[in-house]
């Protein structure tokens, strides 16, 4: 008996299916991708809503107000320290946000066009610390879990 | 101390070595001397691996502050059982944990084949002593992944200390519950190579693989689950899911992996879908190295990789190798692949687990691409875009929806063809079920449109298992005269592998349950500021701050607020969450404390608090629904999971006999 008929007919049914999946995750894909940019290329372009932003914190700049008032700290750009961002931020702060050399941070939030950026998410790494130790010969931070 | 450790994994990594190369010699010469020496290799290796495992973990117990690993993640004060597992709390250890595992399962694969399998097992052995080398030449070739490394310091008088994330016994067992299944799969895609590569490619490699295949979903589900639980119990926000690429890392290969332990049962049962299953098990494998290369190439950025270690392109280049080889290999023995049997019909049992492959695979797919998005765009584009918890969310609802949907079908339709006689009467009560839970959910003032959907089909599938069970039970007890509890154990436990797949079915859809309360209803109030005797209501639930203490030790500040809570004024209980500081790391850290019932957990996470008296807090607080289904599901699930696992000869005869007759019967 021929049944390559039979044989096209589920492999078009197959194709099928993922086309559909495939359509989801593009159109999911168009109404959720959030623009991500270095400090000095968000600072380049206007004001921008929904964008997250990566830097390098700025030490001696994390203002942590009174109780319930937002967190506020500097970012600069990785490559050029003079490109800087005021961040406020409101919500949970991750235990790896320290007033650290080094520290990378990423936000989430809508930038002003004037150099100021409101958060409502905040994520901070720590640099690997085998070369902190190293240079400094201190005591090191841990590496985020 | 350093020394012997460093040794042995030298010594590791020339056994893998030799165990990936004298078997195929062997096997080419036909020499089965050489074949033996390849093969006892494998034993020589889980020795060796053994013995660094041992070094490390005593020089953690004695707190041998010489050994640089031990000093980044111990402390003079961690308990004994957090010194334990802070063997896997950085990127070495968490690699020789890899290795010894798969060491370990090498070892147990040889001492099962003894005496089956002769013609497949030196190539088996072969492949998983490569992947063993690979872990082996991270370990003792890069610093950062070395175990053994020395101080630059010296040996100073403490420690640095475990991150608190980790004390949790969650964090004791997620990443071995994890790399047990990540290596329980290593098991298959290594006899599906060999099946390959030997041209036998008839099922004994699925049959001989079967537990570990089971085994390694096993583990995996648990390793997702307490990942998940100790995300909720300890990060503080109320979720127990975000999307993470690291979440992601261990649940494509959950996907896929799950994928295959259906597919294979149809390449038993009815011989198809052989090229498929062989998709399925490579990509399985490649995402089990993938999930393992994100939690520590510092590529994606997440809440928790570990940090940066330079051995992130040896892992891609191990990732693409698989794929070249086995992909090569799947396309030179192809026409060796035909199926004997065809899909009849769209409505068939065969189907539904086609679709399921189908759904499971897309989904795979879809959480890879957002994973993988940040590197796409900016490759593709030039713009780095990245995508967040509401794209996983959109894409996942409604298959998942669908998914639910072949849940309930799967197990009741027939195979080959089903008649829409036979359609009717099998679900008729759980359709007729689920429309009455529907209607029930209306009046009851439910609007949610996805959690209408979700109930509604949850009922349906609860349904369908529930008319398998029963007309089993039933039957039993007609043949046995034994009374419905005998009927139903004994029903189950002749038959593990189906019942206890359907045991599995019913802790994911519980577990589905929970996750639809929890993301249709949660109510939660952030950031709230409470003076002592100020309270805060969320969902009829009052919080009111009452007391606060703090004390200090010598590693951390602690503040403890209390809670009353109440519902609609009646009392419920207490709410005690702590906030930590800890020194030496200049790190705060939250305990949270909640209240849990059946139907909802009241949540309460102390943000700050004004030292030392607490006169004002910040607290948030949260009413999650039906959360502890989640962890009821997941319960269910690892049951039924270890049931279909429970070795059980007779029974395994029974559908080897089963096979062989209905094979036959095909041939003609």
């Amino acid at each position: 008996m021929h049944m390559g008929n039979k044989r096209t007919k589920f492999l078009i049914g197959g194709f099928v299916i993922l086309a559909a999946i495939a359509s989801l995750g593009w159109y999911a894909m168009s109404q959720n991708a959030v623009y991500y940019y270095e400090v000095a290329e968000v600072m380049d372009g206007g004001a921008a809503e929904n964008v997250r932003v990566a830097g390098t914190l700025v030490n001696g700049t994390i203002e942590k107000g009174q109780l319930g008032e937002p967190l506020k700290f500097k970012i600069h750009d990785k490559a050029d320290e003079a490109q800087v961002l005021y961040v406020t931020y409101t919500g949970a702060v991750p235990d790896t946000f320290k007033d650290e050399p080094d520290v990378e941070v990423v936000v989430e939030g809508n930038y002003s066009g004037s150099g100021t950026f409101d958060a409502n998410f905040l994520l901070a790494k720590c640099p690997s610390k085998y070369e902190a130790a190293a240079e400094n010969g201190e005591q090191a931070p841990s590496d985020k879990q | 101390m350093n020394q012997i450790g460093y040794t042995a994994l030298l010594l590791a990594v020339m056994l893998a070595a030799y165990g990936a190369v004298m078997p195929v010699v062997g096997a080419r010469l036909g020499r089965r001397d050489l074949i033996q020496s390849g093969l006892h290799s494998a034993y020589a290796l889980a020795a060796v691996v053994g013995v660094a495992a041992v070094v490390l973990w005593i020089a953690m117990m004695t707190r041998d502050y010489s050994n640089y690993y031990v000093w980044q993640y111990t402390s003079n004060d961690l308990n004994g059982f957090y010194t334990f597992s802070a063997f896997w709390a950085g990127n070495a250890g968490s690699l020789l944990l890899w290795l010894l595992l798969l060491a370990g399962f090498s070892a147990t694969v040889v001492y099962q084949n003894r005496v089956k399998n002769r013609e497949l097992v030196p190539y088996v052995v072969s492949i998983l002593m490569v992947v063993s080398l690979f872990f082996g030449l991270l370990l003792v070739a890069f610093e950062g992944s070395n175990p053994f490394e020395a101080n630059p310091m010296g040996s100073p008088a403490q420690g640095n200390g475990l991150n608190p994330m980790l004390e949790n016994p969650g964090m004791v067992i997620h990443p071995v519950a994890t790399y047990l299944g990540y290596v329980g799969f290593a098991v298959p895609f290594a006899f599906a190579m060999a099946a390959l590569i030997t041209k036998r490619l008839g099922d004994f490699w699925i049959r001989s693989t079967r537990r570990w295949t089971l085994a390694g979903w096993f583990f995996l589900t648990i390793g997702n689950l307490v990942g998940a639980w100790w995300a909720y119990v300890t990060l503080g926000w109320g979720g127990f899911w975000a999307w993470d690429p690291v979440e992601n890392a261990s649940f494509m290969p959950w996907l896929t992996g799950t994928a295959f332990l259906h597919s294979v049962m149809i390449q038993e049962k009815k011989d198809m879908l052989k090229v498929w299953n062989i998709v399925l098990i490579i990509m399985t494998f490649t995402l089990t190295i993938f999930g393992t290369f994100l939690t520590r190439s510092g590529i994606i950025n997440s809440v928790h990789s570990f940090g940066q270690a330079s051995v992130g392109p040896y892992f891609i280049g191990f990732m693409a190798l698989i794929l070249v080889f086995s992909l090569n290999l799947l396309f030179s023995r192809l026409d060796l692949l035909k199926s004997r049997n065809e899909l009849d019909s769209l409505l068939s049992r065969e189907s539904s687990f086609l679709m399921n492959n189908l759904l499971l695979v897309g989904m795979a797919g879809t959480v890879l691409w957002g994973v993988l998005w940040p590197i796409l765009s900016e490759a593709i584009t030039g713009d780095k875009q990245t995508v967040g918890p509401p794209f996983f969310d959109t894409v996942i609802r409604p298959i998942g929806l669908v998914f639910m949907f072949l849940t309930g079908i799967c197990p009741l339709i027939a195979w080959r063809r089903a008649t829409f006689a036979n359609l009717r009467k099998n679900f008729m009560y759980p359709a007729g079920f689920a429309v009455v839970v529907f209607a029930a959910l209306m009046v009851f003032g439910m609007t949610h449109v996805w959690a209408l959907m979700a109930f509604t089909l949850s009922a349906f599938v609860l349904a369908s298992i529930f008319t398998e069970f029963a007309r089993g039970t039933l039957v039993r007890r007609e043949m046995t005269g034994d009374n419905i509890f005998r009927a139903f154990t004994s029903l189950v436990w002749r038959n593990k592998r189906r019942y206890g797949g359907y045991i599995v079915h019913t802790g994911v859809i519980l577990f589905l349950i929970g996750v639809t309360g929890h993301y249709s209803f949660q109510e939660k109030a952030q950031n709230v500021q409470l003076a002592k005797g100020e309270s805060v209501t969320v969902a009829g639930y009052t919080v009111t701050y009452e007391e606060f203490s703090s004390f200090n030790t010598d590693e951390k500040s602690v503040g403890q607020a209390v809670f009353r809570l109440e519902e609609d004024g009646k009392f419920l209980g207490t709410a005690e969450p702590v906030r930590e500081f800890y020194f030496a790391k200049d790190q705060p850290w939250t305990r949270v404390d909640r209240h849990s019932t059946l139907l909802r957990d009241v949540y309460v996470s102390l943000m700050e608090y004004e030292a030392p008296d607490g006169a004002t807090i910040t607290v948030d607080v949260s009413v999650n629904p039906l959360t502890s289904w989640l962890w009821i599901g997941g319960i269910v699930a690892t049951l039924g999971g270890l049931i279909a696992l429970w070795p059980d000869r007779r029974e395994e005869r029974r559908l080897a006999a089963r096979y062989e007759r209905q094979a036959r019967l095909h041939e003609v």
